[in-house]
């Protein structure tokens, strides 16, 4: 049993749904690690993450998984949020049929990208407006 | 190809085509593995182009010890061809004074580049214990 468009009807989530909203929170509060990189981390001169191009990745995380749970009663697969090339963060998913890849700039100006296939070889990608709603993208993880 | 010089310095290697068939390895820092699986960031640029080393002229153990921190390094291996597959990827080999074998991997190393990527690579030398 799933919500349908009615926040009260969160009590009517069942046990998976709740796993895996848990799953993301726990994603996101272990990802606060990346935090932790110094410059030269990976001992190739790979820079340093900042607090504002993570929260800007989770953010778009969770505000997309949000609305793809209130409007479509959808629970987000959990992704994993991980460093990135040059201080950019990465937000990855890998499912039976599905893989996505979003990665987020440090650079403010330049545009989200995104690639994702299916095992049918379907594919999706492009950039994104991280202001805009984007659950569509977490939707097609799901078809 | 001749030998070269770059920048003044005078290279005592030619520049040879690398064939499909030919293995091209790699060193990943730990920082770039959860679960013992490669994460995507781990393709990326330094330099102009993703550095490797051809297997013709080097060994997992020879570019296992190029690395600052040889321990915090694992090995993958990626078949030439299958890097090239890859859209917008060329392999370059561009041997340096101390390495003969290395090789670039020239190409932005976009989202699907590098989700691509992650499925023609196998670990060669796995990471230390820590």
């Amino acid at each position: 049993m799933t919500a349908k468009g009615n926040l009260l009807d969160v009590e009517a989530a069942g046990p998976r749904e709740w796993r895996r909203l848990q799953h993301l929170l726990t994603e996101i509060k272990e990802s606060r690690a990346i935090l932790d990189l110094q410059d030269d981390w990976d001992e190739e001169g790979s820079p340093g993450y900042t607090h504002s191009t993570w929260k800007l990745a989770v953010n778009f995380l969770v505000q997309n998984a949000l609305w793809l749970w209130l409007d479509n009663g959808i629970p987000v697969e959990p992704p994993r949020i991980l460093p990135g090339p040059d201080g950019s963060i990465d937000i990855h998913w890998q499912t039976c049929d599905h893989e996505l890849l979003v990665n987020v700039p440090r650079d403010v100006g330049t545009p989200a990208t995104y690639y994702g296939d299916t095992s049918a070889g379907e594919s999706v990608k492009g950039s994104l407006d991280l202001s805009a709603d984007n659950q569509w993208l977490l939707k097609w993880l799901t078809e | 190809m001749a030998p070269q010089v770059a920048d003044g310095v005078n290279i005592p290697w030619e520049i040879e085509h690398i064939p499909d068939e030919s293995l091209l390895y790699m060193r990943i820092h730990r920082s770039y593995f959860r679960d013992g699986k490669l994460i995507p960031g781990a393709f990326k640029d330094h330099g102009g182009g993703m550095s490797t080393d051809w297997e013709k002229y080097s060994s997992p153990t020879d570019t296992h010890q190029r690395a600052r921190t040889p321990k915090d390094n694992a090995v993958i291996a990626m078949m030439a061809g299958d890097v090239r597959a890859v859209p917008g990827l060329v392999i370059s080999h561009s041997p340096i004074p101390e390495n003969r074998a290395h090789t670039d991997v020239i190409g932005e190393k976009t989202t699907e580049v590098r989700v691509r990527l992650l499925r023609v690579y196998r670990i060669i030398l796995p990471i230390e214990p820590a």
